[in-house]
């Protein structure tokens, strides 16, 4: 059954001749590692933010769990339903790792000796060490900051982890562990993740490609 | 949480924190220093005026103070109101009628002020008199010097007879046996001097030499004789910082009067310390008054953008937040608490700093009780252009933020 999915949505950016997303239909299950991709400009990172609630498109659905997510809270969508990784990382430099990870559970409520428990706990998951999650991020390597990244994004139990180029500014070795641990989540706790990117190699390793070009979407795997 | 963010931020991001500090701490405390300057030269024109002695006298034409001024120019001086109290002295020449001392000139000194009248030294008042009663007094009364008491046997409280001579001689005799040998009046001895005028120097009330004068002098004119008379006004020190109430309005009286020999005096106001000190002080302070609210709107301005830039410069964590699904109103709680924290922990410790540089309970320190108003103002400002800042850094889709924060 669709975790998510588009319906007809069409997204314009201001002053743009052409829509970004243009009348897109697509169902996304957990359980799943998908890859979007496509050049750039093509509208695969719009796309993904569209599913993530950071905008509302022009026109169409976003449905999630069969609900329009337009009559939802979008800062509650965000912070309890979805999670994002960005190929910036985005973390917060003036947090450690461990207080990065805390912050999604502190922002719904949980104590903070909770958090940091379970913020450790995530974060040994995706091998970073005790030592390293007292760093803060720019004393991270950037394989490290991605997955300090990844474990933030599983800390507030959303089961949709949409990742816009997450090994982007990742070296080889990197990227291969970071893919590993978003296979893992889908295949073994049966997340639904959504991949973006351009390289090839990383779309191989996922379960299902979608091709975005000129906005439109089209399953290519 | 939002607490928790900010007192975590402060500390890792010390130098951001201690510059925000440090503004809004110089920024408080030049403000501060400029208003105390303001303040304090303000409180000192008005004490300079206050105790400022500003003395005038009648002058001629030329502006050259002179003496045998006539009573009548006094009084229309006095009518003016420019003058919070007036020293006055008249000279002339005595006789006295003696077994010993026959036709023996002596001086005869009135004045208002026999304390202020410097060559009368070691006076001694009669019981019931006191400088105050002889200031104001117009009756028949004067000193004789101790010397002349007891040479002649007299003591305080007993009478002896002055008498006006003929037109021509314009004297006075004093005749210690009571009886003239050309009508006068009996005067009471209220007092000695040890020192200072002479053994047969008299000295009277200003007043009672003023009352008395056409008896001493018959036929010279209706309060326009003198007898050497000198005065000096001193003006009234409410009235300094209007120059015509009491240069002008004086002048005009004199110019105007019916009397030739009145018309032709002008007074003339010693008031340099006025002109050379007090005003130009003044018109600096009224220039720093002037510039005061430019001056603070300025520094409230600066210290009000300082930490809306800084805001203004986290609008990539504010993406990142509002990305997580922090509310926007979070978003804003997060980002003003810390600018705001700083800031008024910056104002605390420029207020701090000039009370501790100028001593608490000092007058400067209480004349920056008036610069609170600004310190709010500052406060007040900085909270609305924090609120301003990261609502815009904060505004609108996370998808905009997002991109904007790249």
């Amino acid at each position: 059954m669709a975790v998510i999915s588009l319906k007809n949505v069409t997204y314009s950016y201001k002053g743009a001749a052409k829509p970004a997303v243009n009348s897109v239909s697509c169902s996304f299950e957990a359980g799943t590692l998908y890859a979007v991709v496509g050049p750039s400009g093509s509208g695969k990172s719009t796309l993904l933010a569209l599913l993530a609630g950071l905008d509302l498109p022009d026109e169409g659905e976003v449905l999630f769990g069969g609900e329009n997510i337009a009559a939802l809270d979008l800062d509650l969508y965000r912070r309890e339903y979805i999670s994002m990784i960005f190929q910036a990382f985005r973390l917060f430099p003036l947090l450690t790792a461990l207080e990065n990870v805390c912050y999604p559970l502190e922002l719904v409520g949980v104590k903070s000796a909770e958090a940091k428990r379970r913020a450790r706990e995530l974060l040994a998951s995706v091998s970073i060490t005790e030592e390293e999650m007292q760093r803060f991020p720019a004393n991270l390597s950037g394989g490290q900051q991605q997955r300090v990244a990844i474990a933030r994004a599983l800390a507030s139990g959303a089961k949709v982890i949409l990742a816009d180029e997450p090994t982007g500014n990742l070296d080889v070795e990197n990227t291969q562990t970071v893919i590993d641990i978003l296979a893992s989540l889908a295949d073994e706790q049966d997340y639904c993740v959504i991949v973006v990117t351009h390289d090839a190699e990383v779309a191989d390793m996922t379960d299902v490609v979608y091709r975005m070009k000129d906005g439109v979407l089209t399953r290519e795997r | 949480m939002v607490m928790k963010y900010v007192l975590r931020h402060i500390p890792r991001a010390p130098m951001r924190s201690l510059l925000s500090l440090l503004l809004a701490a110089a920024l408080t405390a030049s403000l501060g220093q400029f208003i105390a300057i303001v303040r304090s030269n303000r409180a000192l024109v008005d004490e300079m005026y206050d105790t400022a002695e500003v003395y005038a006298s009648p002058a001629n034409r030329s502006g050259v103070v002179v003496t045998n001024i006539p009573f009548g120019a006094v009084d229309l001086l006095l009518s003016a109101d420019f003058s919070s109290g007036f020293y006055g002295e008249s000279t002339g020449q005595c006789y006295w009628v003696t077994p010993s001392l026959e036709d023996g000139a002596a001086s005869l000194y009135a004045t208002t002020d026999p304390e202020l009248f410097g060559r009368a030294a070691g006076l001694t008042y009669a019981e019931g008199y006191d400088a105050d009663v002889f200031a104001a007094s117009r009756d028949n009364v004067c000193f004789l010097s101790e010397a002349a008491l007891d040479r002649f046997g007299l003591k305080l409280g007993d009478e002896v007879n002055l008498s006006g001579a003929d037109e021509s001689l314009r004297r006075i005799y004093v005749n210690i046996y009571g009886d003239a040998f050309v009508e006068g009046a009996r005067f009471t001895v209220v007092g000695s001097f040890r020192t200072g005028l002479g053994d047969y120097d008299v000295l009277m009330p200003w007043g009672t030499i003023k009352r008395l004068y056409d008896r001493f002098y018959p036929g010279v004119g209706d309060g326009d004789g003198t007898v050497q008379t000198a005065v000096q006004f001193r003006v009234r020190n409410d009235l300094l910082r209007d120059e015509r109430a009491y240069r002008d309005l004086p002048n005009e009286l004199l110019a105007t009067s019916s009397s030739q020999r009145i018309s032709t005096l002008t007074l003339r106001v010693f008031d340099d310390e006025v002109q050379n000190v007090i005003k130009p002080l003044e018109e600096n302070t009224d220039l720093l008054e002037l510039l005061l609210p430019f001056v603070g709107a300025a520094v409230v301005a600066i210290g009000a953008a300082i930490p809306g830039l800084v805001i203004l410069q986290s609008s990539k964590e504010a993406a990142t937040m509002r990305a997580l699904g922090t509310t926007r109103r979070r978003v804003i709680a997060m980002l003003v608490c810390e600018q705001m924290l700083l800031t008024l922990a910056g104002l605390a410790l420029g207020v701090f700093g000039l009370f501790a540089a100028h001593g608490f309970g000092t007058e400067t320190a209480a004349n920056l009780a008036g610069a609170y108003e600004y310190f709010a103002a500052c406060a007040l400002l900085s909270a609305a252009v924090c609120i301003a800042a990261s609502a815009f850094v904060s505004a609108g889709s996370a998808l905009k933020l997002l991109q904007s924060g790249e």
